[in-house]
């Protein structure tokens, strides 16, 4: 393969949700193939198990839709976060929901789990959380505190090991120049959010991966309903290359790890995204009636995939 | 063989032998009245337990079912659907499903709607499946699916077919299409085809399929002019639109709508009566 080809991109932490179509056409265009998204809290508290058990349908049923009319595949997490496992009594029913979502389709790891206040009812939720994912043999995606980052880190990491759970299973992400050397010793996935202001700029991760090489290390953008950036990957990849990151170790950032990881749930592959034609054959045979009919006019999406309706 | 067995005999041809083991032995745990958590797991698991199976085609046929969109994934999630008693349990079981479906269980849960033995009792996945905007999941409702035109009241009908016109779904693959054709859906279709006139776009020439037969009665009855109209202007461009147009006239039960396609279209008259131009055929 020549060095100029494109590289692919796997975003394998945002949450489409909160974003419009043009971030998915720009997104495409950049280079992503492949979305992960997080179920996580949506801004504002939910206060009933039933919009739960909805906001966990619609990363299954619409959003993954929504993504294939922009050629992107899209996988998730399932997971209760630990910012609402605060609300104990409602913490209990959304536990208990999860086992009718975590075998579904596309489902690659339990996530995002974790402490935002390291409170009890956040490590109740949390523990029986790895319990489900031992359960399953599924990934753990594990979210990070922004306040007292460094000791939830570690806690994260000692509740698993407590729990049986083995660190080459676990990406830790939010990570900063503080926390990555302890997770990378101790043999957990190592992931990086690119938030303008916040979490990590694309500048400190080019410094990141100069100093501790590819191994282990994700790039995701983590972009929601805030301030965030939805080709924060594309974008660091680009300054990695330009800043002469070899292009194996961009490749591995921001693309081969996140499949690596991911895929030991058997849910995410790379021909699910490189060959879409045998991915399934009724979507071809709909998408090619789309294009005789001729309405979808927008020749940014492939036509292979586009379904949309249009009302 | 009944249903259920018939896909059995299908999938035992298609998968390998532990996936054939895994699905026959929850099918077993169904129809013995396993909870209902078994079922929606089952159900969820079929394409990881199927593996590189699961996609492809199913390529079977059996009389009054057309499978042609079916995939192996979606007979074996039938053949778990069809292992639940017939009894109202099973139908809550199969709404709550509904209420959680990702997009490939939702498709293959419509698509085996008509073969339930409770098919009555789950109309409101069929209906919810009319109002997606998931074009598999309206894909899987209004095309080669018997279960339309067996269950739907004229309302819900008369919405798939305005929806097939609208976005550009066939209309020649949705199941009983002449038979469940009214005067109120002519009637839809006729003011659409003067919304879209207004627009400058184009209706789907399909549509006078369900409209011409309805041009004297009712309330299309005094709008035959207008039709016709639009027919004309069909014929006079030629080509696919004109061999439309010719099918639609060829049921015109009134002398103008014959007069029209005589006048105007004299070189479709031998393949229409010859039965050689159909509504499979007009656009190749």
């Amino acid at each position: 393969m020549s060095d100029n080809t494109p590289l692919r991109y796997i975003d394998p932490h945002i949450h489409m949700v909160s974003r419009t179509t043009d971030d998915y056409q720009g997104m495409r265009e950049a280079g992503v193939v492949a979305v992960i998204e997080p179920a996580f809290w949506v801004g504002q508290p939910r206060t009933t198990a039933g919009t739960f058990l909805d906001y966990f349908s619609s990363l299954l049923g619409w959003e993954r839709f929504r993504a294939s009319q922009f050629g992107i595949r899209h996988y998730c997490t399932m997971g209760l976060n630990s910012k609402e496992a605060n609300n104990e009594a409602l913490a209990e029913e959304v536990l208990d929901l999860l086992p009718r979502f975590i075998g579904k389709e596309g489902v690659v790891a339990v996530g995002e789990i974790g402490y935002d206040e390291i409170t009890p009812a956040e490590d109740k939720a949390f523990r029986a959380q790895l319990e489900l994912a031992k359960e399953t043999g599924l990934p753990v995606m594990i979210h990070t505190p922004h306040r007292d980052k460094k000791r939830g880190t570690t806690l994260s990491m000692d509740v698993c090991i407590e729990h049986g759970i083995d660190p080459s299973m676990v990406v830790i992400d939010h990570n900063n120049e503080e926390t990555c050397k302890e997770v990378l010793d101790r043999g957990f996935w190592c992931a990086f959010t690119i938030y303008p202001t916040t979490k990590m700029g694309s500048e400190r991760m080019v410094k990141l991966i100069k100093q501790y090489g590819p191994e282990r290390i994700i790039v995701d953008s983590s972009a929601d309903w805030g301030i965030s950036d939805p080709l924060a990957v594309p974008k660091t990849a680009k300054l990695m290359l330009e800043q002469g990151v070899p292009r194996e170790h961009v490749e591995l950032a921001c693309y081969r790890n996140a499949l690596a990881i991911y895929g030991k749930s058997g849910q995410m592959n790379e021909a699910d995204w490189l060959d879409v034609a045998q991915v399934d054959n009724s979507k071809v045979f709909e998408g090619n009636s789309i294009l005789r009919g001729g309405t979808l006019g927008d020749p940014r999406v492939n036509p292979l995939v586009s379904k949309l309706i249009p009302n | 063989m009944n249903a259920r067995e018939i896909l059995d005999a299908w999938l035992s041809q298609r998968l390998e032998a532990p996936a054939l083991e895994w699905l026959r032995a929850q099918g077993a745990r169904l129809e013995g009245g396993a909870p209902e958590s078994a079922f929606h797991l089952a159900f969820g698991q079929v394409p990881r337990r199927l593996g590189a199976a699961a996609r492809a085609p199913l390529n079977a046929a059996h009389e009054g079912w057309d499978l042609r969109d079916w995939t192996v994934e979606q007979a074996a999630r039938a053949f778990l659907l069809l292992s639940l008693p017939d009894t109202p349990e099973s139908v809550r079981a199969v709404l709550a499903l509904h209420q959680t479906a990702d997009l490939g269980e939702h498709v293959a849960l419509v698509r085996a709607l008509f073969l339930l033995p409770f098919a009555e009792g789950v109309l409101h996945v069929a209906r919810e499946a009319i109002r997606s905007n998931m074009g598999d999941v309206f894909r899987a409702i209004s095309q080669r699916n018997p279960y339309p035109a067996k269950y739907f009241d004229d309302i819900a009908w008369n919405q798939m077919v305005a929806k097939c016109v609208f976005t550009d779904v066939p209309l020649r693959t949705i199941q009983g299409l002449d038979a469940r054709a009214n005067v109120a859906l002519a009637r839809m279709l006729l003011d659409l085809a003067q919304e879209r006139k207004a627009a400058g776009r184009p209706l789907a020439v399909e549509a006078w399929r369900c409209v011409v037969p309805f041009l004297g009665e009712g309330a299309a009855s005094d709008r035959e002019g207008e039709a016709l109209v639009f027919l004309a202007d069909l014929l006079a461009h030629g080509g696919s639109g004109a061999r439309a147009a010719a099918l639609a006239l060829q049921n015109a039960p009134t002398p103008a709508g014959r007069l029209l396609l005589r006048a105007a279209a004299p070189e479709l008259l031998p393949s229409l009566e010859a039965g050689t131009l159909t509504w499979e055929n007009y656009d190749v």
